[in-house]
């Protein structure tokens, strides 16, 4: 399924738009977990422009983040658990929902408060060549959100999938 | 919990063509007003009373 039958863009494709007026443009953010380690910078916003809004933040992995889980492959593959992983060498950001965040205008820095580090670390990613597809979203969730209702929108291919809670949805 | 909305860029081209508009208005009347006040800068010749006294 291409991007755009899911009316999914990053900002910058789309030059006839921008940011509200009184929403932060988050852009070159950093962003925390909510126990303020670093998870790396926005690096773009991936916006419905059916919804006109922004869906996920798109973050580049922070290089500490990076070795981290590289590290954990490592160390599986040594032990033989090399199944549990899916990223390849250069997939370097991560989608974030933005109904995950919180941000803080005064000190430009957006909070993941519910997901942690490990959970960041372990999420699979990709990298800017290559567009990530709506199983890659669920994976993204799945990781995020293990205990979640799986019910709401969750097999949907259209926009009903950004109806869930984590998109910012009650 | 985050949100961040987006819209549409309000297109520039209006502004250029109400511009040239004002541009050519203003264009217009001063243009207007000088061929105007052309007609009125002919001299008037002044005739003396004394010139024709003398006839």
């Amino acid at each position: 399924m291409e991007n755009k039958d899911r009316n999914l863009y990053r900002l910058d494709e789309l030059s006839d738009y921008k940011v509200a007026p009184d929403y932060s443009d988050v852009r070159g953010w950093k962003i925390v977990d909510a126990d303020n380690r670093t998870i790396g910078t926005i690096d773009n916003l991936w916006v419905n422009k059916d919804m006109q809004r922004v869906v996920y933040l798109d973050v580049k992995a922070d290089k500490t983040l990076i070795e981290d889980s590289q590290r954990e492959v490592h160390e599986n593959i040594a032990d033989g658990n090399e199944k549990e992983f899916m990223y390849r060498d250069g997939d370097s950001h991560l989608i974030i929902p933005i109904g995950s965040v919180n941000i803080n205008k005064d000190t430009k820095t957006v909070m993941a408060s519910g997901i942690g580090y490990d959970t960041f670390r372990r999420t699979g990613r990709f990298n800017t060549q290559q567009r990530f597809d709506r199983n890659y979203e669920r994976a993204v969730l799945r990781s995020y959100y293990p205990d979640n209702d799986p019910s709401v929108g969750y097999d949907a291919d259209d926009d009903t999938f950004y109806s869930r809670k984590e998109f910012g949805n009650r | 919990m985050a949100e961040i909305k987006i819209e549409k860029k309000k297109p520039i081209w209006p502004w250029i063509i109400a511009l040239l508009l004002i541009g050519a208005i203003v264009y217009y009347v001063f243009l207007r007003e000088d061929q105007m006040q052309n007609p009125n800068r002919t001299e008037i010749e002044n005739v003396t009373p004394a010139d024709t006294i003398g006839n």
